[in-house]
Protein backbone atom coordinates (compact mmCIF):
# COMPACT_ATOMS: atom_id res chain seq x y z
CA UNK A 1 0.00 0.00 0.00
CA UNK A 2 1.53 3.83 -1.07
CA UNK A 3 2.23 5.50 1.78
CA UNK A 4 1.25 8.36 -0.15
CA UNK A 5 -2.22 6.75 0.31
CA UNK A 6 -2.16 6.41 3.67
CA UNK A 7 -5.76 7.65 4.48
CA UNK A 8 -7.46 5.85 1.95
CA UNK A 9 -5.02 3.16 2.79
CA UNK A 10 -6.92 3.35 6.20
CA UNK A 11 -10.40 3.66 5.62
CA UNK A 12 -10.11 1.12 3.33
CA UNK A 13 -8.65 -1.47 6.07
CA UNK A 14 -11.50 -0.53 8.51
CA UNK A 15 -13.93 -1.11 5.64
CA UNK A 16 -12.47 -4.73 5.36
CA UNK A 17 -13.93 -5.03 9.10
CA UNK A 18 -17.65 -4.17 8.50
CA UNK A 19 -18.62 -7.74 8.13
CA UNK A 20 -16.29 -9.02 11.66
CA UNK A 21 -17.60 -5.98 13.31
CA UNK A 22 -21.15 -6.89 12.29
CA UNK A 23 -20.51 -10.63 14.05
CA UNK A 24 -18.71 -8.43 16.78
CA UNK A 25 -15.87 -10.22 16.05
CA UNK A 26 -13.35 -7.55 16.42
CA UNK A 27 -11.61 -6.15 19.18
CA UNK A 28 -12.29 -2.62 21.16
CA UNK A 29 -9.88 -0.67 18.84
CA UNK A 30 -11.37 -2.16 15.57
CA UNK A 31 -14.74 -1.26 17.10
CA UNK A 32 -14.19 2.09 17.47
CA UNK A 33 -12.74 2.31 14.21
CA UNK A 34 -15.57 0.79 12.10
CA UNK A 35 -18.13 3.04 14.42
CA UNK A 36 -16.06 6.53 13.58
CA UNK A 37 -16.45 4.66 10.09
CA UNK A 38 -20.23 4.18 10.11
CA UNK A 39 -21.08 7.72 11.39
CA UNK A 40 -19.44 9.49 8.83
CA UNK A 41 -19.79 7.22 5.53
CA UNK A 42 -23.34 6.45 4.69
CA UNK A 43 -22.49 3.90 2.12
CA UNK A 44 -20.26 1.98 4.82
CA UNK A 45 -23.18 2.22 6.97
CA UNK A 46 -25.75 1.17 5.02
CA UNK A 47 -23.21 -1.99 3.65
CA UNK A 48 -23.01 -2.75 7.62
CA UNK A 49 -26.66 -2.41 8.31
CA UNK A 50 -26.96 -5.52 5.64
CA UNK A 51 -24.78 -7.62 7.36
CA UNK A 52 -26.16 -6.72 10.93
CA UNK A 53 -29.35 -8.02 9.16
CA UNK A 54 -27.70 -11.14 8.23
CA UNK A 55 -25.92 -11.79 11.60
CA UNK A 56 -29.11 -11.46 13.31
CA UNK A 57 -30.33 -14.21 11.16
CA UNK A 58 -27.99 -16.73 13.23
CA UNK A 59 -29.51 -15.68 16.19
CA UNK A 60 -33.26 -16.79 14.89
CA UNK A 61 -31.34 -19.99 13.78
CA UNK A 62 -30.72 -20.81 17.31
CA UNK A 63 -33.92 -19.46 19.06
CA UNK A 64 -34.51 -21.25 22.39
CA UNK A 65 -37.20 -20.20 24.70
CA UNK A 66 -36.07 -19.14 27.87
CA UNK A 67 -37.85 -20.28 31.19
CA UNK A 68 -40.96 -19.14 31.86
CA UNK A 69 -40.03 -17.50 35.54
CA UNK A 70 -37.40 -15.43 33.53
CA UNK A 71 -40.48 -13.45 31.72
CA UNK A 72 -41.67 -12.24 34.88
CA UNK A 73 -38.55 -11.21 36.38
CA UNK A 74 -37.81 -9.55 33.50
CA UNK A 75 -41.12 -7.28 33.47
CA UNK A 76 -41.05 -6.99 36.85
CA UNK A 77 -37.31 -5.30 36.80
CA UNK A 78 -39.09 -3.03 33.14
CA UNK A 79 -41.66 -1.39 35.18
CA UNK A 80 -39.00 0.09 38.26
CA UNK A 81 -36.61 0.71 35.21
CA UNK A 82 -36.40 4.31 33.67
CA UNK A 83 -36.14 4.70 29.60
CA UNK A 84 -33.53 6.73 28.85
CA UNK A 85 -34.70 10.08 26.78
CA UNK A 86 -34.82 9.62 22.78
CA UNK A 87 -31.88 11.13 20.62
CA UNK A 88 -31.80 14.56 19.77
CA UNK A 89 -33.24 14.81 15.98
CA UNK A 90 -30.36 13.31 13.54
CA UNK A 91 -28.71 15.27 10.66
CA UNK A 92 -30.99 13.60 8.18
CA UNK A 93 -34.45 14.83 10.05
CA UNK A 94 -32.75 18.32 10.46
CA UNK A 95 -31.81 18.11 6.82
CA UNK A 96 -35.52 16.90 5.82
CA UNK A 97 -36.84 19.83 7.56
CA UNK A 98 -34.45 22.81 5.68
CA UNK A 99 -35.45 20.85 2.21
CA UNK A 100 -39.17 20.61 2.99
CA UNK A 101 -39.19 23.78 4.75
CA UNK A 102 -42.50 22.42 7.14
CA UNK A 103 -42.17 21.41 10.41
CA UNK A 104 -44.45 18.46 9.62
CA UNK A 105 -41.72 17.19 7.51
CA UNK A 106 -40.09 16.22 10.08
CA UNK A 107 -42.65 14.80 12.29
CA UNK A 108 -43.22 12.46 9.17
CA UNK A 109 -39.95 11.77 8.91
CA UNK A 110 -39.65 10.68 12.28
CA UNK A 111 -42.92 9.07 12.86
CA UNK A 112 -42.39 7.31 9.32
CA UNK A 113 -39.05 6.16 9.96
CA UNK A 114 -40.93 4.74 13.01
CA UNK A 115 -43.48 3.41 10.73
CA UNK A 116 -40.93 2.29 8.02
CA UNK A 117 -39.81 -0.44 10.58
CA UNK A 118 -43.17 -2.16 10.87
CA UNK A 119 -43.28 -2.10 6.70
CA UNK A 120 -40.14 -3.81 6.04
CA UNK A 121 -40.67 -7.06 4.48
CA UNK A 122 -44.47 -6.40 5.34
CA UNK A 123 -45.49 -4.23 1.96
CA UNK A 124 -48.65 -4.19 3.47
CA UNK A 125 -49.10 -2.41 6.89
CA UNK A 126 -51.70 0.35 7.22
CA UNK A 127 -51.45 2.56 10.44
CA UNK A 128 -53.48 5.28 8.87
CA UNK A 129 -57.04 6.59 10.08
CA UNK A 130 -59.10 9.53 8.93
CA UNK A 131 -57.55 12.18 10.97
CA UNK A 132 -54.12 13.03 9.41
CA UNK A 133 -52.23 10.29 10.72
CA UNK A 134 -50.19 8.64 7.49
CA UNK A 135 -51.59 5.83 5.72
CA UNK A 136 -49.77 3.79 3.46
CA UNK A 137 -49.82 3.71 0.02
CA UNK A 138 -47.19 1.34 -1.37
CA UNK A 139 -43.95 -0.11 0.00
CA UNK A 140 -41.37 -1.86 -1.62
CA UNK A 141 -37.47 -2.45 -2.11
CA UNK A 142 -35.27 0.46 -4.08
CA UNK A 143 -31.46 0.45 -4.22
CA UNK A 144 -30.71 -1.63 -1.69
CA UNK A 145 -33.11 -0.44 0.71
CA UNK A 146 -36.36 0.07 1.12
CA UNK A 147 -38.85 3.04 0.12
CA UNK A 148 -42.37 3.72 0.68
CA UNK A 149 -44.95 6.08 -0.35
CA UNK A 150 -47.61 7.84 2.46
CA UNK A 151 -50.36 9.73 2.27
CA UNK A 152 -51.50 12.00 4.53
CA UNK A 153 -54.35 14.15 4.21
CA UNK A 154 -54.32 14.20 0.29
CA UNK A 155 -50.13 15.29 0.86
CA UNK A 156 -47.93 12.67 -0.26
CA UNK A 157 -44.91 11.70 1.24
CA UNK A 158 -42.25 9.46 -0.30
CA UNK A 159 -39.66 7.94 2.32
CA UNK A 160 -36.54 5.20 2.34
CA UNK A 161 -34.04 3.66 4.46
CA UNK A 162 -30.79 1.97 3.76
CA UNK A 163 -31.35 3.22 0.29
CA UNK A 164 -27.74 2.96 -1.44
CA UNK A 165 -26.53 6.15 -2.28
CA UNK A 166 -26.73 7.31 -6.35
CA UNK A 167 -23.18 6.85 -7.88
CA UNK A 168 -20.80 10.14 -7.56
CA UNK A 169 -22.23 12.85 -10.04
CA UNK A 170 -25.78 11.64 -9.92
CA UNK A 171 -29.45 12.10 -8.22
CA UNK A 172 -32.34 10.22 -7.88
CA UNK A 173 -35.34 12.45 -9.45
CA UNK A 174 -39.01 12.01 -9.16
CA UNK A 175 -41.19 12.04 -11.52
CA UNK A 176 -45.15 12.27 -12.22
CA UNK A 177 -46.92 10.34 -15.16
CA UNK A 178 -49.90 11.71 -15.72
CA UNK A 179 -53.15 9.90 -18.04
CA UNK A 180 -51.07 11.60 -20.98
CA UNK A 181 -47.44 10.09 -20.02
CA UNK A 182 -45.47 12.56 -20.00
CA UNK A 183 -42.72 12.61 -17.12
CA UNK A 184 -43.33 15.78 -15.16
CA UNK A 185 -40.09 16.30 -12.94
CA UNK A 186 -41.04 16.80 -9.41
CA UNK A 187 -37.92 17.38 -7.31
CA UNK A 188 -35.11 14.81 -5.86
CA UNK A 189 -34.54 12.12 -3.36
CA UNK A 190 -31.36 12.48 -1.78
CA UNK A 191 -30.56 9.28 0.85
CA UNK A 192 -28.14 10.63 4.01
CA UNK A 193 -27.09 7.55 6.13
CA UNK A 194 -29.10 5.78 3.18
CA UNK A 195 -32.62 7.37 4.24
CA UNK A 196 -34.54 9.92 2.83
CA UNK A 197 -37.92 11.83 2.99
CA UNK A 198 -39.30 14.17 0.46
CA UNK A 199 -42.90 15.94 0.14
CA UNK A 200 -44.44 15.38 -3.16
CA UNK A 201 -46.32 19.22 -3.21
CA UNK A 202 -49.47 19.50 -5.38
CA UNK A 203 -49.26 15.88 -6.57
CA UNK A 204 -52.29 15.20 -9.31
CA UNK A 205 -54.18 12.25 -7.37
CA UNK A 206 -54.05 9.23 -9.69
CA UNK A 207 -50.43 10.03 -11.09
CA UNK A 208 -47.39 7.71 -11.10
CA UNK A 209 -44.55 8.18 -9.04
CA UNK A 210 -41.45 7.07 -10.81
CA UNK A 211 -38.02 7.38 -10.13
CA UNK A 212 -34.92 7.61 -12.02
CA UNK A 213 -31.23 8.28 -11.92
CA UNK A 214 -30.42 10.94 -13.40
CA UNK A 215 -26.44 13.31 -13.93
CA UNK A 216 -26.54 15.91 -10.94
CA UNK A 217 -28.74 19.00 -10.89
CA UNK A 218 -31.31 16.34 -12.92
CA UNK A 219 -32.96 16.63 -16.37
CA UNK A 220 -35.94 17.20 -17.92
CA UNK A 221 -37.00 14.06 -19.01
CA UNK A 222 -35.63 11.03 -17.80
CA UNK A 223 -32.48 9.93 -19.32
CA UNK A 224 -32.65 6.41 -17.52
CA UNK A 225 -34.71 3.25 -16.73
CA UNK A 226 -37.12 3.63 -14.48
CA UNK A 227 -35.84 2.26 -11.35
CA UNK A 228 -39.67 2.12 -9.03
CA UNK A 229 -42.81 3.26 -10.08
CA UNK A 230 -46.02 3.76 -7.91
CA UNK A 231 -49.30 4.31 -8.82
CA UNK A 232 -51.25 6.66 -6.72
CA UNK B 1 -29.47 -2.07 -10.42
CA UNK B 2 -32.54 -3.71 -11.74
CA UNK B 3 -35.75 -2.21 -12.30
CA UNK B 4 -37.48 -2.23 -8.63
CA UNK B 5 -41.34 -2.00 -9.07
CA UNK B 6 -42.78 -0.92 -5.50
CA UNK B 7 -45.47 -3.45 -4.20
CA UNK B 8 -48.99 -2.12 -4.47
CA UNK B 9 -50.45 -3.82 -1.20
CA UNK B 10 -54.16 -4.23 -0.76
CA UNK B 11 -55.54 -1.32 1.08
CA UNK B 12 -56.41 -2.15 4.69
CA UNK B 13 -57.51 -0.44 7.41
CA UNK B 14 -56.03 -0.47 10.70
CA UNK B 15 -58.57 -0.33 13.52
CA UNK B 16 -58.09 2.68 16.05
CA UNK B 17 -56.53 0.68 19.23
CA UNK B 18 -56.41 -2.30 17.17
CA UNK B 19 -53.90 -5.38 18.65
CA UNK B 20 -51.29 -4.89 15.80
CA UNK B 21 -49.62 -8.48 16.78
CA UNK B 22 -53.69 -10.11 16.50
CA UNK B 23 -53.40 -9.66 12.38
CA UNK B 24 -50.44 -11.18 12.28
CA UNK B 25 -47.80 -8.96 9.80
CA UNK B 26 -44.98 -10.55 9.41
CA UNK B 27 -43.07 -8.69 11.20
CA UNK B 28 -45.01 -6.89 14.27
CA UNK B 29 -41.62 -6.35 15.92
CA UNK B 30 -40.92 -2.55 14.90
CA UNK B 31 -44.32 -1.84 15.92
CA UNK B 32 -44.02 -3.06 19.08
CA UNK B 33 -40.40 -1.64 19.51
CA UNK B 34 -42.27 1.94 18.93
CA UNK B 35 -44.50 1.52 21.48
CA UNK B 36 -42.25 0.62 23.79
CA UNK B 37 -40.22 3.27 23.00
CA UNK B 38 -43.06 5.52 24.40
CA UNK B 39 -43.42 3.53 27.73
CA UNK B 40 -45.88 1.34 26.77
CA UNK B 41 -45.46 -1.85 29.44
CA UNK B 42 -48.34 -4.08 27.74
CA UNK B 43 -46.14 -3.53 24.18
CA UNK B 44 -43.12 -4.63 25.81
CA UNK B 45 -44.81 -8.17 26.88
CA UNK B 46 -45.63 -8.74 23.17
CA UNK B 47 -41.64 -7.63 22.71
CA UNK B 48 -40.54 -9.86 24.42
CA UNK B 49 -42.55 -12.89 23.61
CA UNK B 50 -41.44 -12.01 19.67
CA UNK B 51 -37.93 -11.76 20.53
CA UNK B 52 -36.67 -13.48 23.77
CA UNK B 53 -36.08 -16.89 21.92
CA UNK B 54 -33.42 -15.45 19.21
CA UNK B 55 -32.15 -13.57 21.83
CA UNK B 56 -31.92 -16.26 24.82
CA UNK B 57 -31.32 -18.98 22.33
CA UNK B 58 -27.76 -16.60 20.70
CA UNK B 59 -27.43 -15.49 24.10
CA UNK B 60 -26.75 -19.30 25.23
CA UNK B 61 -25.25 -20.38 22.23
CA UNK B 62 -22.09 -17.48 22.87
CA UNK B 63 -21.90 -18.71 26.40
CA UNK B 64 -23.13 -22.24 26.86
CA UNK B 65 -24.05 -21.35 30.62
CA UNK B 66 -27.86 -21.98 31.40
CA UNK B 67 -27.58 -19.84 34.68
CA UNK B 68 -25.23 -16.98 33.38
CA UNK B 69 -27.52 -16.95 29.78
CA UNK B 70 -30.55 -16.52 31.95
CA UNK B 71 -28.66 -13.60 33.69
CA UNK B 72 -27.44 -11.88 30.29
CA UNK B 73 -31.09 -12.61 28.75
CA UNK B 74 -32.43 -10.53 31.53
CA UNK B 75 -29.70 -7.60 31.15
CA UNK B 76 -30.12 -7.68 26.95
CA UNK B 77 -33.96 -7.35 27.63
CA UNK B 78 -34.18 -4.60 30.38
CA UNK B 79 -31.49 -3.24 28.28
CA UNK B 80 -33.92 -3.09 25.02
CA UNK B 81 -36.37 -1.16 27.00
CA UNK B 82 -34.02 1.48 28.45
CA UNK B 83 -32.98 2.08 25.26
CA UNK B 84 -36.01 1.83 23.17
CA UNK B 85 -36.41 5.36 22.45
CA UNK B 86 -33.14 5.67 20.89
CA UNK B 87 -33.73 3.28 18.71
CA UNK B 88 -33.50 4.64 15.00
CA UNK B 89 -35.72 2.54 12.22
CA UNK B 90 -33.40 4.32 9.71
CA UNK B 91 -30.44 2.00 10.91
CA UNK B 92 -31.86 -1.37 10.59
CA UNK B 93 -34.65 -3.68 11.64
CA UNK B 94 -36.44 -3.65 15.31
CA UNK B 95 -35.26 -7.07 15.49
CA UNK B 96 -31.74 -6.68 14.14
CA UNK B 97 -31.34 -3.91 16.75
CA UNK B 98 -32.32 -6.06 19.77
CA UNK B 99 -30.32 -9.05 18.50
CA UNK B 100 -27.21 -6.99 18.04
CA UNK B 101 -27.59 -5.99 21.98
CA UNK B 102 -28.06 -9.65 22.43
CA UNK B 103 -25.09 -10.99 20.72
CA UNK B 104 -22.39 -7.88 21.96
CA UNK B 105 -23.66 -8.28 25.54
CA UNK B 106 -22.81 -11.83 25.77
CA UNK B 107 -19.85 -11.37 23.93
CA UNK B 108 -18.89 -9.09 25.89
CA UNK B 109 -19.65 -11.39 29.00
CA UNK B 110 -17.33 -14.50 27.11
CA UNK B 111 -14.56 -12.65 26.45
CA UNK B 112 -14.04 -10.53 30.53
CA UNK B 113 -14.71 -14.40 31.53
CA UNK B 114 -11.78 -15.57 29.45
CA UNK B 115 -9.97 -12.21 30.02
CA UNK B 116 -9.94 -12.81 33.97
CA UNK B 117 -8.89 -16.73 33.52
CA UNK B 118 -5.76 -18.02 31.03
CA UNK B 119 -6.56 -16.17 27.86
CA UNK B 120 -4.10 -17.66 25.84
CA UNK B 121 -4.84 -21.20 26.46
CA UNK B 122 -8.05 -20.70 26.74
CA UNK B 123 -7.94 -19.98 23.19
CA UNK B 124 -6.81 -23.23 22.20
CA UNK B 125 -8.59 -24.83 24.64
CA UNK B 126 -12.10 -24.07 23.53
CA UNK B 127 -12.80 -26.29 20.74
CA UNK B 128 -13.19 -25.03 17.13
CA UNK B 129 -15.97 -28.34 16.89
CA UNK B 130 -18.24 -26.69 19.91
CA UNK B 131 -19.08 -24.37 17.72
CA UNK B 132 -21.05 -26.43 15.42
CA UNK B 133 -23.36 -28.72 17.76
CA UNK B 134 -26.31 -27.23 17.81
CA UNK B 135 -28.00 -26.17 21.10
CA UNK B 136 -31.84 -26.42 20.88
CA UNK B 137 -34.15 -26.68 23.44
CA UNK B 138 -37.70 -25.63 23.56
CA UNK B 139 -37.98 -23.80 20.45
CA UNK B 140 -40.70 -21.35 20.05
CA UNK B 141 -39.79 -20.18 16.78
CA UNK B 142 -39.02 -23.39 15.75
CA UNK B 143 -40.78 -22.74 12.09
CA UNK B 144 -38.65 -19.96 11.28
CA UNK B 145 -35.68 -21.14 13.27
CA UNK B 146 -35.69 -24.23 10.83
CA UNK B 147 -36.43 -22.48 7.69
CA UNK B 148 -33.30 -19.82 8.96
CA UNK B 149 -31.11 -23.40 9.62
CA UNK B 150 -31.53 -24.24 6.20
CA UNK B 151 -30.84 -21.08 4.75
CA UNK B 152 -26.94 -21.06 6.27
CA UNK B 153 -26.76 -24.14 3.69
CA UNK B 154 -25.99 -21.15 1.30
CA UNK B 155 -22.59 -20.88 2.88
CA UNK B 156 -19.94 -22.84 1.10
CA UNK B 157 -18.21 -24.77 4.52
CA UNK B 158 -15.31 -22.80 4.83
CA UNK B 159 -17.58 -19.71 5.11
CA UNK B 160 -20.17 -21.34 7.56
CA UNK B 161 -16.95 -22.22 9.38
CA UNK B 162 -15.47 -18.96 10.15
CA UNK B 163 -18.86 -16.94 10.37
CA UNK B 164 -20.23 -19.66 13.09
CA UNK B 165 -16.84 -18.93 15.10
CA UNK B 166 -17.23 -15.93 15.19
CA UNK B 167 -21.02 -15.28 15.95
CA UNK B 168 -21.48 -18.63 17.98
CA UNK B 169 -18.31 -18.71 19.17
CA UNK B 170 -17.57 -15.32 20.30
CA UNK B 171 -14.24 -15.25 18.41
CA UNK B 172 -12.61 -12.07 17.04
CA UNK B 173 -11.19 -12.76 13.57
CA UNK B 174 -7.70 -12.63 14.55
CA UNK B 175 -8.93 -15.89 17.19
CA UNK B 176 -10.28 -17.49 14.00
CA UNK B 177 -7.36 -17.23 12.20
CA UNK B 178 -5.02 -18.53 15.05
CA UNK B 179 -8.02 -21.61 15.31
CA UNK B 180 -8.28 -22.33 12.06
CA UNK B 181 -4.95 -21.99 11.69
CA UNK B 182 -5.14 -19.36 8.15
CA UNK B 183 -4.18 -15.66 7.23
CA UNK B 184 -6.08 -13.04 8.99
CA UNK B 185 -7.06 -12.00 5.01
CA UNK B 186 -8.69 -15.15 3.98
CA UNK B 187 -10.80 -15.09 7.68
CA UNK B 188 -12.04 -11.46 6.23
CA UNK B 189 -13.00 -12.70 3.06
CA UNK B 190 -14.89 -15.59 4.37
CA UNK B 191 -16.77 -13.58 6.64
CA UNK B 192 -17.23 -11.12 4.51
CA UNK B 193 -18.74 -13.25 1.71
CA UNK B 194 -20.48 -15.41 3.96
CA UNK B 195 -22.69 -12.38 5.25
CA UNK B 196 -23.22 -11.61 1.31
CA UNK B 197 -24.61 -14.60 0.97
CA UNK B 198 -26.74 -14.97 4.26
CA UNK B 199 -27.95 -11.22 2.98
CA UNK B 200 -28.58 -12.07 -0.50
CA UNK B 201 -30.40 -15.29 0.30
CA UNK B 202 -32.76 -13.09 2.88
CA UNK B 203 -33.71 -10.45 -0.03
CA UNK B 204 -33.49 -7.03 0.44
CA UNK B 205 -36.76 -6.66 2.48
CA UNK B 206 -36.34 -9.42 5.88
Amino acid sequence: MAATDHRTGDRDDVRDLLAAHALDAVDDVERARVERLLREDPEAAAESAGYAEAASRMAVAVAATPPPRLRASVLAEVSRTQQVAPAPPTRREAAADRRGGRGAVRLLAAACGVLLAGCVGLGAVVLGQDDGSPSLVAAGGFADGTAALLEVDGDYVVLGQGVAAPPAGRVYQLWSLGDDGVPVPEGFLEPEDGGFVGQLDDWRDGAVLAITEEPAGGSEQPTSDILATVAT
Amino acid sequence: MGEVSFLRPERRRARPGAEVADERPEDPVGDLLRRVARGDERAFEGLYDAVAGPVHGVVLRVLRDPAQSEEVTQEVMVEVWKQAPRYDAARGSARGWVLTIAHRRAVDRVRSAQASTDREGKVAARDADRAFDVVTEEVEHRLEAEQVRRSLDVLTDLQRESVELAYYGGYTHRQVAEILGIPLGTVKTRLRDGLIRLRDEMGVVA
